[in-house]
């Protein structure tokens, strides 16, 4: 398994990060020694085995249909780093699609 | 001053919060420039909170009144800058408190400040803050392990009687060793994770860092319990941890895996271990050898598991509603521009390169390979307690294969970091509570740690073991020199 | 060459719950921006979503009565891409494990080829939370972010690509919010955007094996505000791929958007839209299971659904089989007609069962296309006044032809049509004497016709009874008249 600058170049798109061709040089090859280590998994006898994503046996976790307070619009707003009114304001979309 | 000091000068009416607040305060403003705990501190807040405690009736004082509780920079508190001592979170104050923490101050405590930690608990050591580093209140040279590490110092060198920490591979356990303290991993689902920002959902726990074992089953008894806010929290009632603390370990039946004492533990940790189960032996415990055929794997698959969660719970930090957005170009800024710059901006390297290698392993092409596959090995080690826990009722390992280790010695090497959690990472993936408390101090003064691990829910057998060796030990009256 | 349209739809409901799915935020449309919010919703570090018990038991509802299984473990799953609208990085949905799986719809036949049931496949029923709303100020240069919509349940009703036509999806449509309608989950309404729908589509060669899986590339259309938008677009689909195709040129599987001004779809090229999930189970929710007796007892309190209650119709009220199937597609249509046979008066049902049917389907759709009202309980017309038009008919009070002055007279200002009868004196005359001494004048000022029906031409008596009625503006009894005239040439 090897990963490429441009692998992480895509992965770092696909998480929105953006990465200097220096990082993207690096993080490649840490990458790669970590996969590496990783690949011994690959020995793990796992037939039968289920997937375990969660621990505890809990099925069935409900909350009723009731409503409970909001946050005022000025509490919602307040770490915003940019606003309008009662609005987040972001940059432009573009091809916007709602 | 331990908990029960404050407690008996508040029974007889010789100090009140204020006066405790007080004594706290310098050794904090002494030691702190030196340890560096604290992401954040705020003195006349703290006055005030003790004036509003003193205003309590006493039918109103909770079991922790009047106790200065450090929270872990993780842990949402209302109105209290919240940020993982991370850029990204530069001053962001949440508008709600974690659950424990809403328990905290019904239970009464004096919120003493947020604790250093490793960037979104990304780390072993405690450097990946942007805060800048924690130091060992042991050797000041030495890291205080991670990601709690601010926690765990500010408990070490007495700036804090209690502190919460997180633990998702270690984080909690790791510094508790490296800086001769008591911590806990409960079982997951023993304590609310509502209002601990996530780092990987199905491994974090919240978790007392204390002096003592007695102190840490205080600490988990107000912050333990069913939480209607988080679906994996257990609907299961919460012992009476101090009724069954002083039992002793009579007849109990205590394990001891050779893949935990293998490669990699040095021989003084691997000593100091043996010396403590010949103390249990001596303490009327039966020591078995048992087998946890899987161990090798926990490093692997904890990196795939705990890394993808992450790379997930870390996508709502793209500065739309709060922390850190990057300022527009001389060209202006398109969404996408926005979300890369703030994140490229906000997130230190090793926040980057987790994110980076849990995007790749739940990428279309990968995830069966790599997520798909890893937890289903999480499904065998976890069948690996399971079948030590028919024989046994707890087991003992080293909780680090080390002492502390220099700061920036692995800073660069990020595979290494990952390999000092090699003995706490499998509690995780299992979701089994331990306790980690010291065992002994090296030639050079650097404390060590044991870890007890136990079935699920059975936080009362680590508390009673824990117990027992620290009552038949000194180690905890040792104090760091500062 | 020949190409047969593939075409499968994604329907998103937003059900009609008082609370989010995963938090105690009210859903109800229309508040001001960011005020049905809290950290749960906004996405704030730490939050945990909890689900909605009633979102759970909406969608059991659902997929029950679109004949799906129930699956035994139903897991909701991480699906994760950026997006200002989408708080958390991720939406919290389904995927391998969803709600239901294997249902079908059955669709009557399309205008086109009328009483040809056919068959639509339902792929899966899955639980998930909707987005926030952005809005556009393309001008300056920025959009805004309201995130009150954000977390209010959505269900989406996956169909498998059983659709030949945009006729058939139209219909599609329309029947599948006909039964979710009596299933009383959501508004349905795609004005507010309860009800949406996305299409996806590929044209395979006519000659292919329909049992084969489509080689076609998939066109997804999204941005489509109503079932006629829908059917539009697919139209259009149909032609630019088809024309693409015949001219060698190879289709791009892609989202293409609807415009619905310029009636054209445009592919989205911006790189903000190259996606890869990354699906994962949501660690913060736990598996779900529904023992099969709570699936019964869901089951067992489904109301009637359409198709059901068109044969009830068709055997209780003796109605034609489309009008049944007409009158009980829309829920307040069939509960309309049902509440105006209950008003009836007994033991005289059968005709007037019909005049009602006819009533609704005829004059009163009309009016409700007209007045462009959403249902039958917009026209403000309730049940007991079509019963008193039709008894006011039925009768013989008014004429047929009065009777839809009548109507429009009552619609206009909400009066009860006895009421109308009798403010405008409409009353039809039906007595025998007033009839006779105009009959007679027409007879008098029109010998000709007279002479002529004597003379055996019978139309002419027709014409005689039109001057009968000019002369009493309408309001005889055009029966009575015709019987008045006759016996009167018949005596001379």
């Amino acid at each position: 398994m090897g990963i490429s600058a441009k692998d992480v170049e895509y992965l770092a798109h696909l998480a929105r990060i953006q990465l200097s061709p220096e990082e993207l040089q690096r993080f490649s090859g840490q990458l790669d020694e970590i996969l590496a280590y990783v690949e011994k998994l690959k020995k793990a006898k796992t037939e039968g085995a289920p997937p375990t994503s969660h621990v505890l046996p809990l099925t069935n976790v409900f909350r009723e249909d009731k409503l409970q307070p909001s946050l005022s619009n000025e509490a919602a707003l307040a770490n915003a780093p940019s606003r309008e009114g009662p609005y987040f304001k972001v940059p432009q979309i573009i091809d916007p699609t709602s | 001053m331990t908990v029960r000091d404050i407690q008996i000068l508040y029974e007889q009416k010789e100090a009140s919060p204020s006066d405790v607040v007080k004594t706290f305060l310098d050794p904090i403003e002494e030691r702190e420039p030196k340890v560096h705990a604290f992401a954040w501190f705020d003195a006349d807040r703290l006055r005030d909170q003790a004036k509003m405690l003193e205003r309590m009736s006493n039918a109103e004082r909770g079991p922790l009144w009047g106790i200065p509780v450090l929270i872990k920079d993780n842990i949402c508190v209302e109105g209290v800058p919240t940020t993982c001592s991370s850029k990204i979170l530069a001053g962001f104050r949440p508008p709600y408190s974690a659950t424990v923490v809403e328990r905290l101050k019904r239970a009464g405590v004096l919120l003493l400040g947020m604790a250093n930690m490793d960037e979104f608990a990304f780390g072993s050591s405690c450097e990946h803050s942007c805060y800048g580093p924690t130091r060992n209140p042991w050797d000041l040279t030495r890291v205080p392990g991670g990601s709690s590490g601010g926690s765990a110092a500010a408990v070490a060198a007495r700036m804090a009687p209690l502190a919460l920490g997180s633990d998702t591979g270690g984080s909690i356990r790791q510094p508790a060793s490296f800086c001769g303290v008591v911590g806990l991993k409960p079982t997951y689902g023993r304590v609310s994770r509502y209002g601990l920002i996530a780092f990987a959902s199905s491994l974090d726990q919240i978790g007392p860092i204390t002096r003592t074992v007695e102190e840490n089953a205080l600490l988990l008894q107000v912050i333990a319990g069913f939480d209607p806010r988080d679906s994996t929290s257990a609907d299961l009632p919460v012992p009476d941890y101090a009724r069954s603390i002083r039992e002793g370990v009579k007849g109990l039946r205590l394990g001891v895996a050779k893949e935990y004492l293998g490669e990699g533990v040095v021989p003084e940790v691997r000593q100091a271990v043996e010396a403590a189960l010949d103390q249990f032996r001596r303490l009327g415990a039966v020591i078995q050898e048992i087998s946890m055929p899987h161990t090798e794997y926990a490093i692997p698959t904890y990196y795939i598991v705990a890394t993808a969660e992450a790379s997930s719970n870390l996508a709502r930090f793209e500065g739309v509603r709060y922390g850190h957005r990057a300022k527009p170009g001389r060209d202006g800024q398109t969404m996408l521009q926005m979300f890369t710059q703030s994140r490229e901006e906000g997130f230190g390297p090793e926040a980057k390169r987790r994110i980076i290698l849990g995007t790749f392993v739940l990428s279309s092409g990968y995830y069966e390979a790599y997520y798909g596959h890893a937890l289903k090995v999480r499904t065998l080690i976890k069948r690996d307690f399971d079948r030590a826990f028919e024989r046994v009722d707890c087991l003992v390992t080293p909780t680090a294969p080390t002492p502390a280790f220099r700061l920036g010695e692995k800073l660069e090497d990020p595979l290494t970091m990952y390999l000092s959690d090699i003995l706490t990472i499998s509690v995780n993936l299992a979701g089994v509570p331990a306790l980690a408390l010291p065992c002994g101090f090296t030639k050079s003064g650097l404390p060590m740690g044991m870890q007890l691990i136990a079935k699920p829910f059975a936080e009362e057998t680590l508390f009673r073991v824990g117990h027992a060796y620290e009552q038949a030990t000194d180690w905890i009256h040792r104090e760091p020199m500062l | 060459m020949e190409y047969r349209p593939v075409i499968g739809l994604e329907v998103h409901l937003q059900l009609k719950t008082a609370s989010k799915i995963f938090c105690g935020c009210s859903t109800l449309f229309g508040a001001s921006p960011n005020s049905q919010v809290c950290p749960v919703c906004l996405g704030l570090p730490g939050v945990l979503p909890v689900l909605n018990r009633q979102v759970f038991l909406y969608g059991v509802r659902v997929a029950l009565g679109l004949q799906c299984k129930i699956q035994p473990t139903i897991v909701f799953h991480r699906k994760n891409y950026f997006y200002p609208d989408l708080p958390k990085g991720y939406q919290i949905s389904q995927y391998d494990l969803p709600l239901g799986t294997g249902g079908h719809v059955v669709v009557p036949g399309t205008a086109a080829a009328p009483g040809t049931d056919f068959k639509v496949r339902i792929h899966r029923v899955h639980m998930e939370e909707d987005a926030g709303k952005l809005v556009h100020r393309p001008e300056e240069g920025y959009s805004l972010v309201d995130l009150n919509r954000a977390g209010v349940p959505l269900l989406e009703i996956v169909s498998e690509p059983d659709l030949e036509s945009p006729e058939q999806a139209h219909e599609y449509l329309k029947t599948l919010k006909g039964i979710l309608e009596y299933l009383e989950v959501s508004d349905c309404d795609m004005e507010k955007g309860s009800l949406r729908c996305d299409a996806n589509i590929s044209l395979s060669p006519a000659s292919a094996d329909r049992t084969a899986p489509p080689t076609g590339t998939k066109v997804e259309i999204k941005n489509l505000n109503s079932f006629k938008a829908v059917a539009r677009s697919l139209a259009y689909e149909i032609k630019r791929q088809g024309r693409a195709l015949d001219a060698g040129e190879k289709l791009m599987q892609e989202t293409r958007l609807w415009d619905d001004v310029q009636g054209m779809t445009q592919g989205m090229r911006s790189k903000e839209f190259a996606h890869d999930y990354r699906y994962f189970p949501e660690p913060d929710l736990v598996p779900f299971a529904v023992p099969s007796e709570e699936i019964d007892r869901v089951g067992k309190g489904l109301p009637e659904l359409p198709r059901q209650r068109a044969q009830r119709f068709v055997d209780q009220y003796k109605l034609p089989t489309a009008d049944a199937v007409a009158l009980t597609s829309s829920r307040s249509t069939a509960d309309y007609y049902e509440a105006c046979i209950r008003l009836l008066p007994k033991g005289k049902e059968a005709s007037p069962c019909k005049a009602v049917a006819n009533w609704l389907l005829g004059d009163l759709a009309r009016e409700m296309n007209e007045r462009n009202v959403d249902g039958i309980e917009g026209l403000k017309f309730p049940p007991g006044h079509l019963v008193e038009l039709v008894d006011l008919i039925d009768s013989g009070k008014i004429s047929g032809k009065m009777a839809k002055e009548v109507l429009t007279e009552a619609l206009q200002s909400g009066q009860s049509p006895a009421a109308v009868v009798q403010a405008k004196g409409l009353s039809q005359v039906t007595d025998r004497e007033s009839i006779r001494a105009a009959a007679r004048k027409v007879l008098e000022e029109q010998p000709q016709a007279a002479a002529d029906y004597k003379q055996g031409k019978g139309q002419s008596l027709m014409f005689l009874v039109g001057q009968l009625m000019r002369k009493t503006k309408g309001a005889a009894n055009p029966g009575l008249a015709q019987e008045v005239l006759r016996e009167l040439l018949e005596n001379r």
